[in-house]
């Protein structure tokens, strides 16, 4: 079975999501984010039932422009832990 | 700070067992990259996303595609230019190891949709099983 990756010694922590929504405006930017993920689910369940299509080109609708869109506004939650660490 | 501005945002949809009567089987998770200083290690957004979807919390039974957006580069194991950035050495081999362990979260079929945020009409769409013949690290031999 495929297990999520350890951490190493030496590297970086990961940070999560919420752990890098250091202020209000972040949070409420992560919110919205959440909020459209989980709209895109909710389509697909609308549209599709439980059964997942092979191929996201079976998809219905505006799915793929929308799980793109939601990537390339996810890139703002790029950080460094210099950051974090001055609250930046 | 940002690491030289090198955003990378990435999607996973897949489908999973409901907590609830009512609730979606469908999952959208969503990640970045992320990177203390330019000489430290970085963190992919897949793996971030492949921590999530393979660990127990947020766990899918299915990983259907992944969706990459981000600015290309060359990649740096194989020197592969490249129209949009694909998954890294390691986030490829991470994704084939998990498709070979049979367990069905992530397979060979699972689509890899990557698309230049400069312009995301550019796009690439590939197979788990496409990526390392793609940076012409494993040839498939019937």
């Amino acid at each position: 079975m495929a297990e999520p990756s350890p951490e190493r010694p030496g590297l970086p922590k990961k940070v999560s999501l919420a752990e890098r929504a250091v202020s209000p405006e972040k949070q409420e930017f992560l919110r919205k984010l959440r909020e459209r993920a989980q709209g895109i689910a909710d389509a697909l369940f609308a549209a599709h039932g439980p059964t997942a299509p092979k191929q996201i080109g079976e998809m219905q609708g505006r799915v793929l422009e929308d799980l793109i869109a939601l990537a390339k506004d996810a890139r703002g939650w790029q950080c460094s832990t210099v950051a974090l660490m001055s609250g930046r | 700070m940002q690491y030289r501005g090198f955003d990378v945002g990435a999607v996973v949809v897949g489908t999973r067992t409901p907590a609830k009567e009512g609730d979606t089987p469908w999952a959208v998770l969503f990640d970045a990259n992320t990177k203390p200083t330019a000489n430290d290690a970085k963190w992919c957004a897949e793996q971030y996303l492949m921590d999530r979807a393979l660990g127990a919390e947020e766990r899918l039974e299915r990983i259907l595609a992944f969706v990459v957006v981000a600015q290309p580069q060359k990649d740096d194991d194989s020197q592969q230019r490249q129209i949009t950035l694909t998954p890294c050495k390691l986030c490829r081999d991470r994704m084939s190891h998990a498709a070979d362990s049979g367990d069905g979260v992530i397979s060979s079929e699972t689509e890899v949709i990557t698309a230049d945020a400069r312009e995301t009409a550019f796009r690439k769409f590939q197979k788990v099983k496409d990526l390392r013949v793609f940076h012409k690290e494993y040839i498939e031999v019937d």
